[in-house]
């Protein structure tokens, strides 16, 4: 199966430049979003056009593209704070897009480590894992994250340790499937009669095979865990001033939809668009990795 | 919930009818696909207009009660969702804050420790049962049995009731009482002895029966209570049959819901809420300075050697924070500052030689120098999420004010509950921030404080030697004058060793109908629909 | 095998999974301190703590308290709740109602607009039609819930005035909690039926019946629609976790007094009781609903035998 792909591979490579730019062009413009984002993300909070947790209350609610009364120019407008809404975006989508890929990350190595092993080796450890996935399958995430956070804590690693404690399990399952597939495979055959350890053969033979699927996973799991980690944060479940995150910041201003929507529709856009960018990605990665487009 | 009034009619055919239709519909909703059925079927009774008349008054309420029995809360928001059931001896004027007669016609002070209580001829519980001296006499003591109100009845410990005559009930303090008549105009709430003993603290908690104009109909869990009018009501029948509070936990809905006429009257809204109210026909904002005192406490109970034990610092923390900017830009002036004392201008006790603190950063980095911690110290700030109006938004700012003299601050927002249960459990940190709405005479915010020593209730402390002595004169002065000397004093002294952060009350808003009449803003936020009845024009 | 024995054989097959969901509810709770501490609260001595640990048995070890609170589950005592001092189960069953209308709402309502939409796109492959729906599924699998009910509710609530912004009771109050549970369920339904009518349009037995002359129409519905329908129902089942977790969300942003708004009231005050048992309802509704959905499919394509 996966060799098939990786032959496909090869064949489906474009034969021009040109051409591969306008058939990829979503993924491509979506790629150049999102490395936007991450380089605003990185961007350092000295450099932003105005200091992030600096409030300053005569410009409350100060309205897109206006100057406050010190003549300062704020393209997004203010805050609840007089804090500068576009310094404020940058800085929390720090928060929002660390937590993401940070559990993304924890996710796909357990979901890989669980998953290939369990693939590979049958009997009570594969039944064990897979009731394991069967059981987190039916928990709703939301509710389960909620009831964590509030127990576990707010800061930024145990939101991640969070999101991937639920995220991790139907990862799990597709790897695991991939995993089924390769067990009587001729090269890994070729390496068990060889005298290869298991451990040797789940690195060298099994894992090489699945990192497609990985990667096109963990792009959908990104863009999955911001909305996760928007929603428990918009709930008052996520991270704690001074720190911030698109989804705090909805949460923060839906009180003041009346007198001043940007403060919460500017955020939320935001989780909107990163969204999009990253799924867009993980489907180009999709069609690029494998071109006949198998996984959903 | 049983209408318990009602149950005589439980065996007519119509009602058996009614009810084997609701095991039907409660079938449906297993059956997954009906409940849109079952449920909308009902929708009649829960808008006023699909009623059809003018007998339905809604009212949009922000807390869901967890009980109807007064006995076993003192949260204003849920003592109003019980106030149309069970009433008290006696009530705040809802303006002058001044205690008026009600259940009780009069009190009298027979000697400094002694309390004769005359009460209302001819009050009878809407189940039958007589309100007389013996029903008070109960009523204090199962009151002042409950933990929970431990802190409010303290003042009346030791004390020993008797019902003289049928109306006449007599109070035998262990020492003088000079607040009785305030505390029986908050507590002062009276329940039926025999339905209570039959049904138990927990029974009453969600079947309560008293004197006043209505009685519960039905209680649908975070969606909407639902009374209907006692016509046998002492005061005569309200105008409405049936009134509903619809439990609206957000601000912006019960604002959007006055705005659009689902609702007569919306609860508690602050000001940047009601500023479209204020320009929508058929709707009239009201307003009131609240008695609401917001105060960043310091936890009384500090290891030795915390920073906040010296009073320099303390007074440095007020200096840090401009109270005037959040009042002018938070709440747009509409709050009143809380003049460098815990105490309102409008409250007895209040001292106007008792300065302002004015904002100062340099001079609070100074103190705090001065105190032994030129490079600051770490601090951590928690306050409520949601409790308040602007709750949140305050706390982020008093942190950031207490960042700029610099302190390392670290915020705990917290949830109401969890937020409460750290207070109980004693891990909320060295400064919180809290709303406290105190009846209009200081000694209850005194004993409130007071109680933080004595008792492990409140954390508010105050340190000095001299003020406990005060205090103790002051629980027992029954010459006003006298007391009010004393409380001037208590005044000074939190002022130069402040317990807290001083903040500010904000004012209160409340939206209507105008189809309404009769509605006060209330400076206690209690929920008071005596006197609401509808416009003659409308 | 027959239907009895399918529906037998599948709850039997949820057993070690309620069984395991229950001992990770119970696990959850121990994680959070002294529940005896928290329900006695402020003014309690140690000796009054020590009390009530004995009578709930707290003292006694992990496994003993285990079985007990598995045999309450199993007789549905649930436990009584911490702030409202009443049987959890009972509150639960208060409220079970306007979940069930919000989750079964948006379901039916995802079914009813993503398949249309969903043929349509595959149907009009590439042109015009199918770009726009596509566009859509990408914006609608993309909005947080919440994010979305503050829009509908800024521009429907508070604009328009056309429906009421928070509450329960009417068919107006459940529209907008519907329609915002259900978005991202319908797009990413939407974009299942269409890779996989897609799929189907080009498989052999289409183009027989195309070949034999049948009308389009007859040939979408008996042929394409019916084998085609299958990924989405399964998906439709592994949402049915998602949908009633979003349930949480859209309730505490509409305010609709479902068991979401109660969980979220229990996690604020701490009350466990009450949010191990809606969990663990919760969890039933799902295992119910996957099993519904097993069936379902032989109703789709009655080619499909229970086993």
């Amino acid at each position: 199966m996966i060799a098939v792909a990786a032959l496909q591979r090869t064949s489906a490579r474009p034969r021009s430049t040109r051409r591969f730019v306008i058939r990829n062009l979503p993924f491509l413009c979506a790629s150049a979003v999102l490395i936007g984002l991450l380089l605003g993300a990185v961007w350092p909070t000295s450099a932003l056009p105005y200091n992030p947790l600096d409030p300053s209350l005569p410009s409350r609610f100060l309205e897109p593209m206006s100057h406050d009364a010190r003549g300062n120019y704020h393209l997004l407008g203010a805050d609840f704070l007089g804090r500068d809404m576009l310094s404020r975006l940058l800085y929390s989508g720090r928060y929002s897009l660390v937590t993401a890929f940070a559990a993304a990350l924890l996710t796909t190595v357990a979901a890989v480590a669980f998953g290939i092993s369990a693939g590979y080796l049958s009997g009570w450890y594969e039944s064990l894992v897979m009731r394991v996935v069967d059981a987190l399958l039916s928990l709703p995430v939301l509710l389960i994250a909620i009831v964590l956070a509030a127990i576990i804590g707010r800061g930024v690693f145990a939101l991640a340790v969070i999101l991937a404690l639920t995220g991790w399990a139907d990862y799990t399952r597709v790897i695991r499937a991939e995993a089924l597939g390769l067990r009587h495979v001729a090269f890994v055959e070729a390496s068990r009669t060889a005298g290869a350890s298991t451990a040797r053969i789940l690195v060298r033979d099994v894992l090489p095979n699945v990192v497609s699927t990985m990667s096109v996973m963990s792009t959908y799991l990104i863009a999955r865990f911001m909305l996760l980690e928007s929603s428990i944060s918009f709930l008052g479940m996520g991270v704690v001033p001074p720190a911030s995150s698109w989804g705090v910041m909805v949460g923060e201003g839906k009180d003041y939809i009346f007198e001043a929507p940007h403060v919460s529709v500017i955020p939320g856009l935001m989780i909107t668009i990163t969204v999009i960018a990253v799924n867009f990605v993980g489907d180009g990665l999709r069609d690029l990795l494998d071109p006949r487009g198998r996984r959903m | 919930m049983a209408n318990t009034v009602a149950s005589d009619r439980s065996s007519s055919p119509e009602t058996d009818r009614m009810s084997r239709r609701n095991v039907l519909a409660r079938g449906a909703v297993i059956g997954l696909a009906a409940p849109g059925v079952a449920i909308l079927g009902r929708s009649g009774t829960s808008a006023r207009q699909d009623d059809g008349s003018d007998q339905t008054l809604t009212i949009a309420h922000n807390v869901d009660p967890a009980t109807f029995n007064p006995y076993l809360t003192t949260a204003a928001a849920e003592e109003s969702a019980i106030l149309p059931i069970v009433e008290k001896l006696a009530v705040f004027d809802g303006e002058t804050m001044d205690v008026l007669p009600w259940l009780a016609e009069s009190w009298e002070y027979l000697d400094p420790t002694t309390i004769q209580l005359k009460l209302r001829p001819g009050v009878t519980f809407s189940n039958g049962e007589p309100l007389n001296a013996a029903a008070a006499k109960w009523g204090f003591e199962e009151w002042m049995a409950q933990p929970v109100m431990a802190q409010a009845s303290a003042s009346l410990k030791g004390s020993t009731f008797e019902a003289v005559d049928e109306t006449t009930l007599v109070i035998r303090t262990a020492k003088p009482v000079p607040s009785f008549p305030t505390i029986i105009g908050r507590y002062g709430y009276m329940l039926p002895p025999a339905y209570y003993a039959e049904v138990g603290a927990e029974g009453f908690s969600s079947a309560p029966i008293g004197t006043g104009p209505f009685v519960l109909d039905r209680h649908e869990p975070d969606s909407q209570i639902v009374y209907t009018r006692n016509p046998n009501y002492w005061r005569g029948p309200h105008t409405f049959q049936t009134v509903v509070f619809r439990i609206m936990p957000e601000e912006v809905s019960r604002a959007a819901a006055a705005e659009t006429g689902e609702v007569d009257i919306a609860y508690y809204l602050s000001h940047s809420m009601v500023k479209r109210l204020e320009t929508t026909d058929n709707v009239t904002v009201h307003t009131t300075p609240g008695l609401r005192k917001f105060i960043a406490g310091f936890n009384a109970e500090m290891e030795g050697g915390d920073p906040l034990l010296d009073p320099r610092v303390r007074v440095a923390l007020n200096q840090a924070v401009d109270v005037d900017g959040i009042i002018e830009f938070v709440y747009e002036g509409q709050a009143e500052k809380l003049n460098g004392q815990y105490a309102l201008p409008a409250e007895f006790g209040y001292n106007d030689q008792v300065p302002a603190y004015t904002f100062d950063p340099e001079a609070a980095k100074k103190l705090i120098a001065d105190a032994g911690y030129p490079e600051g110290f770490k601090i951590t700030y928690a306050y409520t999420l949601g409790r308040y109006p602007k709750d949140r938004e305050v706390g982020e700012i008093i942190a950031t004010y207490l960042q700029e003299i610099g302190l390392e601050v670290e915020q705990k927002p917290l949830e109401w509950g969890e937020f409460d249960s750290q207070r109980t459990e004693r891990t909320l940190g060295q400064v919180f921030q809290v709303g406290l709405l105190h009846a209009p005479d200081l000694e209850y915010s005194f004993t409130y404080m007071a109680f933080g020593k004595e008792a492990r209730g409140a954390p508010l402390l105050t340190w000095s030697e001299e003020w406990w002595e005060l205090y103790n004169q002051s629980m027992v002065e029954v010459d006003p004058d006298k007391r009010l000397a004393l409380y001037h004093r208590m005044l000074e002294i939190d002022h130069e060793e402040p317990f807290g952060i001083y903040l500010f009350a904000p004012y209160d808003y409340y939206a209507t109908t105008n189809r309404i009449t009769g509605f006060v803003a209330r400076k206690d936020q209690f929920i008071f629909l005596y006197d609401v009845g509808l416009a003659t024009d409308a | 095998m027959n239907l009895p024995q399918f529906l037998a054989r599948r709850t039997l097959q949820a057993v070690p999974l309620v069984f395991a969901i229950i001992v990770m509810v119970f696990g959850l709770v121990r994680l959070t301190g002294d529940p005896a501490k928290v329900v006695l609260g402020d003014n309690a001595t140690p000796e009054a703590v020590q009390e009530l640990r004995q009578e709930w048995g707290l003292d006694d070890p992990l496994v003993v308290q285990f079985g007990r609170y598995l045999g309450d589950v199993l007789t549905g005592d649930l436990g009584t709740s911490l702030r409202y001092s009443r049987p959890v189960s009972s509150m639960i069953v208060e409220r079970v109602g306007a979940s069930l209308l919000l989750v079964t709402s948006s379901v039916l309502l995802s079914i009813a607009i993503a398949v249309p939409l969903g043929v349509l796109a595959a149907v009009r492959w590439r042109r015009p039609e199918d770009v726009v729906i596509r566009l859509a599924v990408v914006v609608g699998q993309a909005v947080p819930r919440f994010y979305l009910g503050i829009l509908l509710l800024l521009l429907f609530g508070l604009e328009l005035r056309w429906l009421p912004t928070s509450g329960y009771g009417s068919a107006a109050h459940l529209v907008m909690p519907a329609v915002t549970l259900a978005t991202p369920t319908i797009a990413l339904l939407a974009r299942l039926t269409r890779s996989s009518v897609l799929e189907v349009l080009h498989a052999d037995y289409v183009r027989t019946a195309r070949s034999k002359g049948l009308r389009e129409r007859s040939v979408l519905l008996r042929h394409v629609l019916r084998n085609a329908m299958m990924a989405p129902v399964t998906m439709l089942a592994i949402q049915a976790a998602q949908l009633v977790g979003g349930a949480v969300i859209v309730e505490e942003v509409f305010g609709w007094p479902g068991l979401g708004r109660l969980a979220m009231t229990a996690i604020y005050s701490r009350d466990f009781p009450v949010i191990q048992g809606i969990v663990l309802v919760f969890c039933l509704l799902v295992i119910v609903t996957n099993i519904l959905v097993d069936l379902s499919y032989a109703f789709i394509n009655p080619q499909v035998r229970y086993s």
